[in-house]
């Protein structure tokens, strides 16, 4: 018996599929009625269904592909049969199928619809001539189909073959996700044992271990990226309903619409499209319900009369883009405001200080989206907070863009895997937890003179400044019950991750930051599940575990809640009126002060940290300028690779010197500047103006001019002898592990 | 009554006190495991731990049953137990081992005990020397709000 369940379950996923292409091939047919070539796949489709059909006996099934195929076969000889007049009972048809199939993945059984009428309806479509000689007349006997199959022996024997020559052909296997996910925990467990294995090799030098070891280690990593690409998926079988979904929404809106794609073959971890499936086809109904105009509309403004939708995807620096764009009336800034300031929910002068980006982003405000006098004007916002909610629940992020007259875009960026996750590894007592790295903003560390002035009270709660702005503080020990010494004694240095998430910023302060780690992800038991603090728990490399924070909770728990959205992003427009010249990088920039109120950019990835230093503790070694940074002894330049501390200014003992803990390529240095600006999240331009070493180019942000740095030029002009010997990756690896060690023995 | 695989159990003492659970219940059996605590948990909870790559959570039998807490230097040892999909850590001062016990010997909590308790132990097995305290694995494993009061 088992050994059928598990081919009913075969046959189920296989029909699915097919069904999802059925979908596609319908829609594509009516675009372009004349071409039948796609007919053929359609009505092999179907046959196969109902040879597998009557394998497991099921009549119903049988009978309405028995349907749908002669039907198309009616289509396919004669030219004179009206395609597009049939789609609609096809796909009522094809809707049936999947009826009856999840009446049997539910009870084994086909159920007791009636699908006669139905049956009668698609068979009626064609000319009634033929139907009389293939058996069509209503009503049908499925007996009798099945019957006649068995009497016309040679077709079925022949469509199978060609079938299975297919399959051995594309090379595929189907294998269980359950397999698949196993396979995934277990070359996550296999790096684990392989660190655990290298942390234990730094104490050995037999040539013979650390060569297999060596061996070993790039097969488990070799090993593991496998196991994560056979988990990918393309992300067009998720889209393969969309086509559908738009044809049935714009009918319902009395519209037209038609959706294309692009980068189809995009992939993207499974979990991670199970998960935007729904806020995808929330976007989608929005779009055409909300965005597209009616025809009419459309053409007063002189638009094609059928809507457009996009649906574009691409991977983009480690990450997935998936946009979703419309040539519909786009989103008013102005109604909002309007709509904002009457429902009381902002003053009139706070939204006049908002741009019109921000403005948008009230969109996804929880309140905002439920009223239905909102979206009615505004054209957008059913339901918006929901879809950025579930993408940021798998460490995704939402932006909208909108064009009045010109249409709306929903811009959404994902993380490509949802099982490895890099997160920074704090310390909090004798405890070590992980928070995802997509939620950090910026680390910073304060020594104990200067953090004593940075952190104030704000009648009792502890806030941070951070570049002018007041940050809430959360003590990570205090939250976790575990108080620690008093916070604002300005004895101990402290260490701040400034957290971003769910649209609010927090500083949080923890004992020590260690290292950046890619944490495979465990579920928590279900005792722990409702502790909304934790999202899991991972294990380190050295074997010990460490509880995931779930920033979201901690601030749900200190009592923040939305307010406002992170102040400054940069519309897009801006970078494209300035030339074309360059490809757009999109990224998140630190900006900062050179030096005598010039201005420059660094890429945020590059930036491990902030940090604030004595002029004394900066030390000469071998000609250069260097520092010692958590253990490891790096060289700080300035981005005019000028010394950084003068004569002079070593005796006077002026304020300290403001330090971006920077690293390229395994290379960490200390880049001295004036004043740290902003962190801003933009696309840019980049044009080479200056051939200067040390400096990628110009770019405007922000509507000012802004030169960006090159790390790596800039290390080989400042610093050129510390890093005479470029490391290997082997070296990096070595050099890397007492570093760790370091961290835990802090 | 005892349920039917019931009569071969896993012994071990909590406070000086022997109870059982039935065989099947049981995985595996750890020695002085490596806890990692989790704050905010319910009391019950004493913390993770990681058995070869798997994550699992620890609950401690003594708080969950009601007794003291073992002294914080005491090394106890582990049952691990399937409940529901997931395995689950139990803490025990110390297991005695396996043993096979006589149907007829049975005897269910006296309505003395406190009811909460009488969920979680629904019986004994009478020993010359003293009693086997069976154990309901289910009841055990529920740690929802409403049990949380007699764990506090």
């Amino acid at each position: 018996m088992s050994d059928l369940d598990g081919n009913l379950g075969e046959f189920l996923d296989e029909t699915y599929e097919n069904l999802g292409q059925l979908d596609l091939d319908f829609v594509a047919i009516e675009a372009n009625p004349d071409d039948r070539s796609n007919l053929l796949g359609i009505t092999r489709t179907l046959h196969s269904l109902k040879g597998t059909c009557g394998f497991f006996g099921f009549t119903k099934l049988e009978a309405l592909a028995h349907a749908g195929e002669d039907l198309l076969q009616r289509l396919r000889d004669e030219p004179g049969e009206s395609v597009a007049g049939s789609i609609d009972a096809l796909l009522a048809l094809v809707d049936a199928i999947r009826r009856v199939l999840a009446q049997i993945e539910k009870t084994r059984e086909e159920g007791d619809e009636d699908y006669s009428a139905l049956i009668h309806r698609v068979t009626r479509k064609g000319s009634l001539d033929r139907g009389a000689d293939v058996g069509l007349e209503w009503p049908i006997s499925p007996v009798e189909l099945r019957i006649k199959e068995e009497v016309l022996p040679s077709e079925v024997p022949l469509a199978e073959t060609q079938e299975r020559v297919d399959e051995l052909a594309s090379g595929t296997v189907r294998i269980s996700v359950g397999l698949l996910d196993q396979l995934m925990d277990m070359s996550g467990e296999l790096v684990l044992a392989r660190n655990q294995l290298m942390q234990f090799a730094a104490t050995s030098d037999d040539p013979r271990w650390l060569g297999a070891l060596g061996r070993m280690s790039q097969i488990t990593t070799e090993v593991q990226a496998s196991v994560m690409k056979a988990r990918m998926q393309p992300i067009g079988t998720i889209w393969n309903r969309f086509p559908r979904l738009v044809r049935d929404l714009a009918q319902a809106c009395g519209k037209k619409a038609v959706i294309e794609f692009d980068g189809r073959e995009t992939e993207l971890d499974r979990a991670i499209l199970e998960a935007i499936k729904d806020p995808l086809t929330h976007a989608i109904r929005n779009a055409v319900d909300h965005g597209i105009e009616s025809p009419r509309e459309r053409e007063l403004v002189k638009k094609r009369p059928e809507g457009h939708l996009l649906l574009r995807a691409a991977h983009e620096s480690g990450r997935v883009q998936i946009e979703l764009r419309d040539d519909g009336r786009g989103i008013d800034p102005e109604l909002i405001r309007q709509k904002m300031a009457q429902r009381g929910l902002a003053t009139r002068e706070m939204l006049d200080r908002m741009n019109d980006s921000e403005v948008l982003r009230l969109l996804f405000l929880p309140g905002f989206s439920t009223s239905e006098s909102v979206t009615s004007v505004s054209g957008r916002g059913v339901g918006m907070d929901v879809v950025k909610s579930n993408v940021e629940r798998i460490g995704g992020s939402v932006e909208i863009r909108s064009r009045v007259r010109e249409g709306t875009s929903v811009l959404i960026v994902l993380p490509l895997t949802l099982a490895v996750i890099p997160s920074l590894i704090v310390g909090q007592g004798r405890a070590r937890y992980a928070i995802p790295q997509v939620a950090i903003r910026e680390l910073v560390r304060l020594d104990g003179q200067v953090g004593a002035r940075r952190i104030e009270s704000f009648h009792g709660a502890p806030v941070f400044r951070l570049r002018g702005d007041l940050l809430p503080l959360l003590d990570l020990g205090r939250m976790l019950d575990q108080p620690g010494p008093e916070l604002v004694q300005g004895e101990q240095a402290l260490s701040i991750a400034v957290i971003q998430v769910e649209g609010l910023s927090f500083g949080l302060l923890v004992d020590r930051f260690h290292d950046i780690e890619e944490v495979v992800v465990k579920s928590l038991g279900r005792h722990l599940r409702e502790i909304d603090l934790y999202s899991g728990a991972t294990i380190l490399g050295d074997g010990g575990l460490a509880i995931i924070l779930d920033v979201a909770g901690l601030a749900r728990r200190a009592g923040l809640t939305t307010k406002g959205e992170s102040r400054r992003t940069i519309e897009e427009g801006e970078a494209e009126k300035t030339g074309q010249a360059e490809p757009e990088i999109p990224s998140s920039f630190l900006l900062f002060d050179p030096g005598r109120g010039g201005r420059m950019a660094i890429p945020i990835e590059q930036v491990a940290r902030i940090e604030e230093i004595s002029v004394l503790a900066v030390e000469k070694a071998d000609g250069q300028e260097v520092l010692l940074h958590d253990g490891r002894l790096i060289p700080v330049i300035r981005s005019d690779a000028s010394s950084v501390v003068q004569p002079e200014s070593r005796q006077e003992r002026l304020s300290p010197l403001k330090v971006i803990v920077c690293h390229a390529g395994g290379r960490w240095i200390g880049l001295v500047v004036d004043a740290i600006h902003d962190i801003v999240q933009t696309r840019v331009q980049i044009h080479h103006s200056e051939q200067r070493r040390g400096i990628l180019g110009a770019a405007v942000i922000e509507g000012r001019t802004t030169d960006l740095l090159d790390l790596p030029g800039l290390i080989e002009v400042a610093a050129p002898r510390f890093f005479a010997q470029k490391p290997t990756e082997g070296a990096t690896a070595t050099r890397r592990e007492p570093e760790s060690s370091h961290a835990q023995a802090e | 009554m005892p349920r039917l695989n019931e009569t071969r159990l896993c012994t071990f003492r909590l406070d000086h006190r022997l109870y059982g659970l039935g065989v099947p219940h049981v995985l595996e059996i750890l020695r002085a495991p490596a806890l990692t605590p989790v704050p905010q948990a319910s009391p019950a909870i004493r913390g993770l731990i990681n058995l070869r790559g798997q994550i699992l959570t620890a609950l401690d039998l003594r708080v969950r049953l009601g007794l003291d807490p073992a002294p914080p230097d005491s090394s106890l040892m582990g049952l691990i137990v399937r409940g529901d999909n997931e395995a689950v850590i139990l803490l025990v001062d110390h297991v005695e081992g396996v043993l096979d016990v006589d149907p007829k010997t049975y005897e269910p909590t006296p309505e003395t005990v406190d009811s909460k308790i009488r969920a979680l132990v629904r019986g004994a097995y009478k020993l010359d020397e003293e009693l086997i305290l069976l154990l309901d694995l289910e009841e055990s494993l529920m740690l929802s709000s409403d049990i949380k009061g007699i764990t506090l």
